[in-house]
């Protein structure tokens, strides 16, 4: 009987198993010996040891600053779209009328592909005609030429990445919503106040899903590509640009592998993307274990 | 409605214009004829509203093909991806087989992986294949199951059907292959429909693929398209923006209608990801 | 489940059908694969061109393929790269050196046919840079040199004088600053890429690499001095800071002259009948050169194609006085001497058309290193945004890039040619 069970269940599995030998271990396994070799396609990969990690991490100008954009990126773009998400959820959960109208209003923005957000607020951000300047200019401020400046771009983009939240808010909400009643009610009775009440009903209640979200958004932030990508061929600064000020990791490693034909080095730069995610992914799930309340431990 | 909430309601509002307010701005200016945008201003309804904005930019950038070309990708993707990710859910959730759990935990590894790590041989194995600049390496990884989210979703519903209506089955003498069709499959519709949702999107919305594997401009899909347009569509007098927000808009479209008609099935979905 | 693998297989098998092979013609001609970067406004062009090359040439096909084209380097380097160039792309620019072990050798059969193509019809300096190294490896339709456009209407009402083909520097910067008044800019500072810095570099006399190519001199003196000059246009105000100006720069009607505009622009700027511009070749720097480029748009033919004699009828024609006729009319310049001559183009703007022969014979020819856009682009450039937008100065930033530079060289150097 079991061994019946356990033919379909290979049968079941079969595509995805080719699937991930096919496009995930193999691939990785091989691009991870290409990282160790100088390779243009055109001719075969030649073995040069350690140096396109040694040119990454000491030579090359500009993979220390798409580690540093990239981070910036993360540490500004989590945060604020996160505090955005719950701030929204928690005031959806409010018992308001045509609660899931708004829900559904405040996702929209998410539905678009990252192309057009970038587009989009290259059109917004544009430092003459755009509609941010023009509206600063109204109230007497002089926009910075936000596409075009070193020092403006980045924001530019964390500040388009907060319109996008909408997922971690519905995610929020879900939470929020699991949050027993009948601990706040409890909790109003013994006279606790809002804030009280927040702190050790519902935080506790909803820590899983602000991992899940903290998470989710860190990996994505340190993956992001599209929109800067849109960004740059919007603005004419051209791509990452102005003076690197958007060059996001893995745009760098495009440019790198795409343009520019440096495989061995954008595979370097691959496995090193990965060794840090992996890092900051596991180090998430260790530090999750002070702050996230476990049913189960409390 | 209690009174106190008032305040909340108007924070809301408030919120919300904030976030449609780009939207709107996009919407408004798709429908502008180009002197309006070059004098500038914040003005939200068009002084003379010009729809042939849209087919302006449908033709002149071949945008009706790429979307054409778009939706052919998006389908054939989303049929991959149920047709593998059905029974691999199925079976994570339902069946015993030694080795499969290290298979579903590659799977759940890869969620983690930038794609970026596996694109180059990936790339080769598909130009030595000599399908560079074809739909094939767009559409054929998510007929294997290279959509470990979905897998993932599906299992954990999958997970929450009774086990006594399988083994019922497995005494009539159903076979596991019957009971996935007849039973399961049917039982799990809205999974289904979120899983079949997301892949839409992800294909509908995906530049990195297109952008490495397709060359031709007849074949390409709409963000591809929609940059591109951008990126050289400067006229003397500039960028048409009327017309690249009409192209924008275009390319939203499907994605806000289907999930205008999958609403509550999507929404839960997401929901539930969170929560596990 | 029955349903769902012959679906699979059914969609499986017209998938691998999407392979490559060479395309055959049902009408059993011989089939050239042209790599084609898609330019709306020269769509019509190319399409009545090709049309009209099948008519003379009825044993030969044209596959256009059209490919965006901000994206045509990294597609042609993709579609090389995988084993399947295209029988007939574009080169000749500044990607010539990277794209040259692909392309064919073409002498041979430029000397055979050389009555037909009639080289000494191009002018001197585009003979020169059809030939490196004394080889012929492409066929051009058109080229580019670098001018110095100006606005008349606001040089007139300035009571300013227009500018001259023995302006210098100064002459240049004067003027500049007079007209910067009233929301009217002096001048423009292109930036992004290295057109105009390079030439500033130039005419101090300096240049990004030796002519070896084995290290940068962006640090030498007179590139300080060039890249000084490129940041003081802002600096002293008659230039406006990146992105800061009218949207549409020169063609506004509001900048009063434009520092290394190409050739290409006078199609553009035709289509504006109220700008009364004028050309002028651009301003001798202090050592002398005024340092504008020259490139040429041109087709080769891929080094393994099995379609040669073909390809190399096609090229004929496109650089034929034919077809260079069509592209004057569609406004690119003539460059054929014989084409030239014909005035086709009298009526329209510009009249100074010495100032092209001028630019001509000062043309700097592009660097012949494979990885001069890469280092150009991706190491010089940003430090030389940094520079305009961040106060750095030209010291420091042509120090840096210099130093990334070589570093690059040196890593890349021990690399397979």
């Amino acid at each position: 009987m079991s061994r019946t069970q356990a033919r379909w269940c290979w049968l079941m599995i079969a595509p995805a198993t080719v699937g991930l030998l096919l496009f995930t271990i193999g691939p990785m396994l091989t691009s991870l010996w290409l990282s160790f070799t100088d390779y243009d396609v055109v001719s075969s990969p030649r073995f040069v040891g350690t140096a396109n990690y040694r040119y990454l991490l000491t030579a090359d100008p500009s993979f220390w600053v798409s580690v540093k954009v990239t981070a910036m990126y993360a540490l500004g773009s989590v945060p604020l779209g996160l505090f955005a998400a719950l701030a929204v959820a928690m005031l959806l959960n409010l018992d308001v009328p045509f609660r899931g109208a708004y829900r559904t209003l405040y996702y929209l923005p998410t539905l678009l592909p990252a192309t057009v957000s970038g587009v989009l607020w290259a059109w917004i951000f544009q430092p003459t005609d755009g509609a941010l300047n023009q509206m600063l200019a109204k109230v007497g401020v002089h926009g910075p030429a936000w596409t075009q400046s070193p020092s403006w771009a980045l924001p530019a983009l964390i500040l388009m990445s907060a319109w996008g939240y909408g997922g971690a808010m519905v995610i929020f909400l879900a939470g929020l919503q699991e949050s027993p009643r009948a601990l706040h009610e409890a909790a109003a009775l013994d006279g606790a106040g809002q804030w009280r009440r927040f702190w050790v009903v519902t935080w506790p209640a909803l820590t899983p899903t602000v991992f899940f979200n903290l998470t989710m958004g860190l990996i994505g932030a340190m993956k992001a590509f599209d929109q800067a990508f849109a960004f740059g061929q919007s603005n004419g600064a051209g791509v990452g640009g102005p003076a690197r000020a958007t060059l996001f990791y893995v745009l760098n490693l495009y440019t790198k592998a795409f343009e520019h034909f440096h495989m061995g080095l954008a595979s370097a730069m691959a496995w090193l993307l990965f060794a840090v995610i992996a890092a900051i992914t596991f180090l998430n799930f260790r530090l999750s274990k002070r702050w996230v309340y476990d049913e189960a431990t409390g | 409605m209690k009174p106190r909430l008032i305040p909340a309601l108007l924070v809301i509002f408030i919120g919300l214009a904030i976030c449609l307010a780009p939207l709107a701005w996009m919407l408004s200016t798709s429908l502008k004829p180009f002197d309006e945008i070059l004098k500038g201003g914040i003005n939200f309804i068009p002084q003379h509203p010009r729809t042939a904005n849209y087919s302006e930019a449908l033709h002149q950038f071949d945008f009706l093909r790429s979307f054409g070309n778009s939706v052919f990708v998006a389908v054939l993707t989303v049929l991959g991806t149920l047709v593998s990710s059905i029974p691999a859910g199925y079976a994570f959730a339902r069946l015993r087989a030694k080795g499969s759990n290290w298979v579903f935990i590659g799977l759940l590894a890869t969620l983690m992986l930038p794609g970026q790590i596996t694109i180059i041989p990936v790339f080769r194995l598909f130009a030595s294949l000599g399908m560079v600049d074809t739909y094939a390496p767009l559409i054929l990884p998510a007929w294997l199951g290279t959509n470990a989210f979905g897998i993932f979703l599906l299992r954990q519903f999958f997970r929450t059907l009774p086990e006594e209506t399988m083994e019922a089955a497995r005494l009539d003498g159903a076979s596991e292959g019957k009971i996935l069709m007849r039973i399961a499959i049917p039982l799990a519709r809205p999974a289904v429909i979120t899983v079949a949702v997301f892949a839409f999107l992800a294909s509908w919305n995906d530049l990195w693929g297109p952008l490495v594997y397709l060359h031709r401009q007849e074949r390409m899909t709409l963000p591809v398209a929609l940059v591109d347009f951008v990126g050289s569509a400067a006229t003397v007098q500039g960028t048409p923006w009327n017309l690249v927000m009409a192209a924008a808009v275009v390319t939203v479209l499907p994605a806000v209608i289907l999930f205008a008609l999958c609403q509550k099935s999507f929404v839960s979905g997401i929901a539930n990801t969170g929560l596990k | 489940m029955n349903r769902g693998i012959v679906g699979s297989v059914m969609a499986l098998g017209l998938l691998t059908g999407c392979s490559h092979d060479r395309p055959v013609d049902p009408q059993g001609r011989h089939t050239v694969i042209w790599l084609y970067p898609v330019d709306v406004g020269t769509k019509a062009m190319t399409e009545k061109l090709v049309a009209q090359f099948e008519m003379e040439n009825p044993d030969i096909h044209i596959d256009v393929r059209a490919v965006p084209g901000s994206q045509y380097q990294t597609k042609l380097k993709t579609l090389v790269a995988a084993g399947e160039p295209p029988d007939v792309f574009v080169c000749g620019d500044v990607f010539f050196a990277y794209l040259k072990p692909f392309l064919s050798d073409l002498t041979d059969l430029a000397r055979r046919d050389a009555k037909e193509i009639d080289l000494d019809d191009f002018y001197p300096a585009v003979q020169k840079a059809m030939q490196p190294g004394g080889h012929i490896y492409f066929m051009p339709q058109w080229f580019n040199v670098s001018l110095l456009y100006y606005n008349r209407r606001i040089f007139d009402a300035s009571h300013e004088p227009y500018p001259r083909a023995d302006w210098t520097w100064s002459d240049y910067a004067g003027a500049a600053k007079r007209l910067t008044k009233n929301g009217v800019w002096g001048s423009t500072v292109t930036t992004g890429w290295w057109g105009e810095w390079l030439t500033l570099v130039h005419g101090a006399g300096g240049d990004l690499f030796d002519p070896a190519i084995t290290h940068a001199t962006l640090d030498s003196p007179a590139g300080i001095q060039g890249l000084t000059f490129y940041r003081d246009t802002i600096k002293d105000g008659f230039a406006p800071p990146p992105g800061m100006g009218p949207a549409t720069g020169f063609a506004s009607d509001k900048v009063a002259m434009d520092y290394g505009g190409h050739v290409g622009l006078w199609a553009t700027y035709r289509q504006i009948p109220t700008l009364d511009w004028e050309i002028e070749a651009l301003p001798k720097g202090p050592s002398g050169r005024r340092g504008g480029e020259i490139s040429l748009t041109a087709l080769g033919i891929a080094k393994a194609t099995p379609e040669r004699e073909s390809a190399w009828r096609f090229l004929k024609f496109m650089s034929s006085k034919e077809s260079i006729r069509a592209h004057v009319d569609r406004g690119y310049v003539a460059i054929r001497r014989s084409v030239a001559a014909e005035h086709r183009d009298a009526n329209l703007p510009p009249r100074n058309r010495a100032a092209v022969e001028i630019a001509l014979n000062s043309a700097e020819p592009i660097p012949s290193s494979k990885d001069f856009v890469e280092i150009a682009l991706d190491l010089v450039q940003p430090e030389i945004d940094r520079m305009l937008t961040e106060d750095v100065s030209p010291a420091e930033v042509t120090k840096k890039a210099t130093e990334a530079a070589n570093a690059f060289l040196r890593a890349t150097n021990g690399a397979a040619k």
